[in-house]
């Protein structure tokens, strides 16, 4: 983490977080901050709980135990008196739009343009005009790069290029933070380039970016910090030229022999 | 006694057979739009983890489509007047229909909706869509597409269904065309006109369930723009024209 980032305060803090889905412990206690505008890159094999984690963190999942304070805030949960409630559904939702989430698969909306893709949120959510939110649209696909697919339906475009347009269908919502969950793990080598790129230019811009990657390369030039999942903990973190270089643990050596070769 | 023409034609362009046949469309397509916003309902009740949701909505089914449509429509008409609930023909008619419907469409919207991707309506949440934004915006127009072929043998076949009504002297269709064959004793000609009414029903919906589908099959990868049905028929009644081209060898 840069000095910079770790002088600012918390944006978003981890305590505690523990899962237990269908009878077996995905997360068995995690902890970490993010600093604004830092990256924070989460590796680890796959079943080691890092996606289950990414969506504790907007609550797509909601945790058994443990905190997720966002500013300062514990996300999902509700001072009563003396007493702390569970948040519903759909008490969640503001603080979702705050947080943006890209996925593995893409999963754009199949049945709506790229720009449609881009506006329903901003109109259904926020409630605002077409008119006034399309210009916003215009602009982001311009900064992913992909004027030219204003009009086209998710099943005409390259998974490079539906990342993109998810990338964008995310930023519409103006959060505060980013999730990446394994975003370029669907697509062939040469149209991984293109996401990577708006994601550097986008932690360049200062986003606050909470990745899941097995993009080695990336992580070590764009993270700030490293966070090493193994069995439902972080068991190594540190900053990425330390701990991708000279890791301490044995899981995490077999690890990085695995995604090099 | 042999086939007449002339009764055929006559009843085909019969004011009371055309008119019945509009009556008994019209019944079908209100049952049927009953039936699909009861079925929805259900399809979410069946799919809820609630039991205290779910099980009413397994009753219904169980009982709807485990009993003949003929009895529960005979429940409702001579049924429910003994207790004091007195309903008209086509109150008993329309509500026997659509309940009995709504039980095979919610199975079919059941269906659909469990086929979605999981991965829409986890986007969906991400950006801040509300639960029933996301079943209105994202998952319902998705299950739509996928109901529809379903949807249309439903359709078809509340259509022919309707002729049931004509037991609690509703009428429709096939009660209309029974009063008329008692006038003329040609029972050959008049069915075969009633026969007609329900192919050009059927016919009709065809059409529209085409339109339908291309309207909803848009962005579907799995289902690509088709072209119009009507123009697979166009180019099957267009005569060859054996003089028009030059034959080279």
């Amino acid at each position: 983490m840069t000095i910079a980032a770790a002088e600012k305060s918390p944006i978003l803090e981890v305590h505690g977080v523990v899962k237990r889905l269908g009878g077996v412990d995905i997360l068995k206690g995690i902890n970490f901050t993010v600093a604004e505008g830092s990256v924070v890159a989460i590796i680890g094999a796959s079943g080691s709980g890092k996606s289950t984690l990414l969506r504790c963190l907007n609550m797509l999942i909601v945790p058994d135990d443990g905190e997720i304070v966002w500013k300062g805030q514990r996300v999902g949960w509700v001072q009563k008196g003396s007493t702390w409630v569970r948040q519903k559904e759909k008490e969640l939702l503001g603080y979702r739009t705050q947080v943006g989430m890209v996925f593995q698969s893409f999963n754009l909306f199949p049945q709506m343009t790229a720009l449609e893709n881009i506006i329903e949120a901003p109109m259904t959510v926020l409630g605002r005009k077409r008119s006034e939110i399309e210009e916003e649209a215009h602009a982001l696909l311009r900064k992913v790069r992909l004027s030219h697919r204003v009009k086209a339906y998710p099943h005409q475009m390259s998974g490079g290029e539906q990342q993109r347009v998810a990338i964008a269908r995310a930023l519409a919502m103006k959060p505060k933070a980013m999730l990446f969950d394994e975003v370029t793990s669907a697509l062939d080598p040469e149209l991984k380039g293109e996401v990577l790129t708006v994601m550097r230019e986008l932690a360049a811009e200062g986003m606050t970016m909470i990745l899941v990657s097995h993009e080695m390369g990336f992580v070590r030039h764009v993270a700030d910090e490293v966070l090493f999942m193994h069995q439902g903990i972080v068991k190594e973190r540190g900053n990425p030229s330390d701990v991708l270089v000279n890791p301490a643990s044995a899981e995490l050596q077999a690890f990085l022999q695995r995604v090099t070769d | 006694m042999t086939w007449d023409f002339d009764t055929f034609f006559t009843y085909l362009f019969d004011s009371r057979m055309a008119w019945a046949a509009l009556v008994t469309f019209c019944v079908a397509a209100v049952a049927q739009l009953l039936a699909t916003v009861v079925g929805f309902v259900l399809a979410l009740g069946l799919r809820s983890r609630s039991n205290l949701l779910r099980a009413p909505a397994v009753a219904y089914v169980w009982f709807f489509r485990g009993t003949p449509p003929l009895i529960q429509l005979l429940l409702i008409y001579f049924g429910l007047p003994q207790l004091g609930i007195r309903v008209t023909v086509l109150e008993a008619g329309i509500s026997s229909l659509s309940l009995y419907g709504a039980a095979y469409m919610a199975e079919i919207i059941r269906g659909a909706l469990a086929s979605l991707d999981p991965g829409q309506e986890e986007a969906a949440r991400s950006i801040g869509l509300s639960r029933f934004e996301t079943m209105r915006s994202i998952l319902a127009p998705q299950a739509a597409r996928l109901v529809l072929p379903a949807f249309g043998n439903e359709f078809t076949s509340m259509m022919r269904t309707t002729s049931l009504l004509s037991v609690i002297s509703f009428q429709e269709l096939l009660r209309v065309t029974t009063l008329a064959i008692s006038e003329t004793f040609r029972p050959f000609e008049l069915y075969s006109v009633a026969a007609v009414y329900y192919l050009l029903m059927a016919t009709l919906w065809m059409v529209v369930q085409d339109w339908l589908e291309r309207k909803f099959g848009v962005g579907m990868a799995s289902a690509p723009v088709r072209r119009p049905i009507w123009s697979d028929i166009k180019r099957l009644i267009r005569f060859p024209r054996p003089f028009s081209r030059k034959i080279t060898t």
